[in-house]
């Protein structure tokens, strides 16, 4: 399955779309979506991975650099995802401490907005 | 003679290929549905591996992967062709700072997503999905060996043998620090048996079973006599030096994620 990525703006921060597999072949896509909304003045991001159907250490690696971009101009990346067959690799590697999960956009966005 | 054998080209495009051939046999085999995402995502991370270091090294060369149905267990081999080389004396000293050689070039900002972790991160991924992980360097290339439990052979499909306890491995962070191999405070009952060190040119890494616990990043790696660790470590295992095996653990309050990809846990 192909990557799908699509992006908008919701309530002052960009919500990304991902649907597919996120792996060695289709992480390049994401990261240089990243990169580019970053380079357009967007650094509070929510990336909505509840289409996700696969993420290995290569797709982490995308959200730890989109992470690390964001937070070095005080922003957030915030990961929308309850399927348990992503959430393993983030517990396996413990980085459920380093990001965001939340349910749903909508609440990922309000505890965001939250913090400010 | 393995059930299915795999060699493809070392492209991106085809660690997709190769994952659902995997998981395809593997169900076939009748390891458990349940642990069929983490077959897929433990032969994922090896082929990428292998991919990244053909692309680097010999791009003609394929990547080949076997795949055995061994009754009780299934196993699965990833084999590249690139012969594994010592890293530089900076990652001998055990200073826990990036090494110079093969292994720590990996994770540059150039490279295909992967930017932000150490080498042998993938490889960490795999021994934490895997029943048992084998990591065999030799002058020929490396070996990734990874086998899971088949169930009993009852009515095919169906979970006849009864459930396993939950195992805490699956869902503890690589980093499970205070778990000591051997002889520590968490030394499961019963007698260990350490490998013993093989021949020169086929070291092999060896990951304890699966019903101990045990942190996956946690082994104690040395090479040539020195106990390397931190990122170091980390190159060793990616770049398949000869180490001997032996295991565990982090102090118990390091921080890898602070340590090592520079960002402050908890958002």
């Amino acid at each position: 399955m192909d990557l799908k990525l699509g992006h908008y703006n919701k309530d002052g921060i960009e919500v990304v779309d991902v649907e597919g597999e996120i792996d060695v072949y289709t992480a390049p896509r994401l990261r240089e979506l990243l990169i580019d909304l970053v380079n357009k003045n967007n650094y509070q991001l929510v990336v909505n991975m509840e289409k996700v159907e696969f993420l290995d250490s290569t797709g982490l690696g995308v959200l730890v650099g989109g992470l690390k971009r964001v937070r070095a101009h005080d922003g957030s990346l915030d990961l929308v995802c309850t399927q348990e067959r992503i959430l393993k690799i983030f517990r396996i590697t413990g980085l459920t401490k380093v990001f965001g999960i939340h349910d749903t956009v909508d609440q990922a966005i309000t505890a965001r907005k939250s913090e400010k | 003679m393995a059930t299915v054998e795999v060699a493809f080209t070392p492209l991106p495009a085809h660690v997709r290929t190769a994952r659902l051939v995997a998981t395809a046999v593997a169900r076939r085999s009748g390891v458990a549905e349940s642990m069929l995402d983490e077959v897929r995502l433990a032969v994922g991370e090896a082929c990428s591996r292998a991919v990244e270091v053909h692309r680097r090294h010999c791009p003609a060369e394929p990547v080949k992967i076997e795949m055995t149905d061994l009754g009780k267990r299934f196993e699965v081999i990833v084999r590249d062709a690139v012969p594994s080389a010592p890293p530089s004396t900076a990652a001998g000293n055990g200073s826990g700072h990036t090494a110079d050689g093969n292994g720590a070039a990996v994770n540059g900002d150039d490279q295909a997503g992967g930017e932000a972790f150490p080498a042998g991160f993938g490889l960490a991924v795999i021994s934490g999905l895997a029943d048992d992980v084998r990591i065999s360097a030799t002058e020929s290339g490396v070996s990734v060996r990874m086998t899971w439990k088949v169930l009993s052979r009852g009515v095919r499909g169906a979970e006849t043998s009864p459930p396993d306890p939950p195992d805490p491995r699956r869902f503890s962070p690589l980093v499970s620090p205070g778990s000591v191999f051997p002889g520590g405070r968490n030394q499961p009952p019963g007698p260990r048996r350490v490998p013993p060190l093989v021949s020169p040119g086929r070291e092999t890494l060896r990951a304890p079973a699966a019903r101990r616990p045990r942190s996956s990043l946690a082994r104690r790696v040395f090479y040539r006599g020195r106990r390397v660790t931190g990122v170091a470590r980390l190159a060793l295992l990616a770049a398949g030096a000869p180490v001997v095996w032996v295991t565990v653990a982090y102090p118990r309050d390091y921080d890898w994620v602070s340590e090592t990809l520079g960002i402050a846990s908890g958002s």
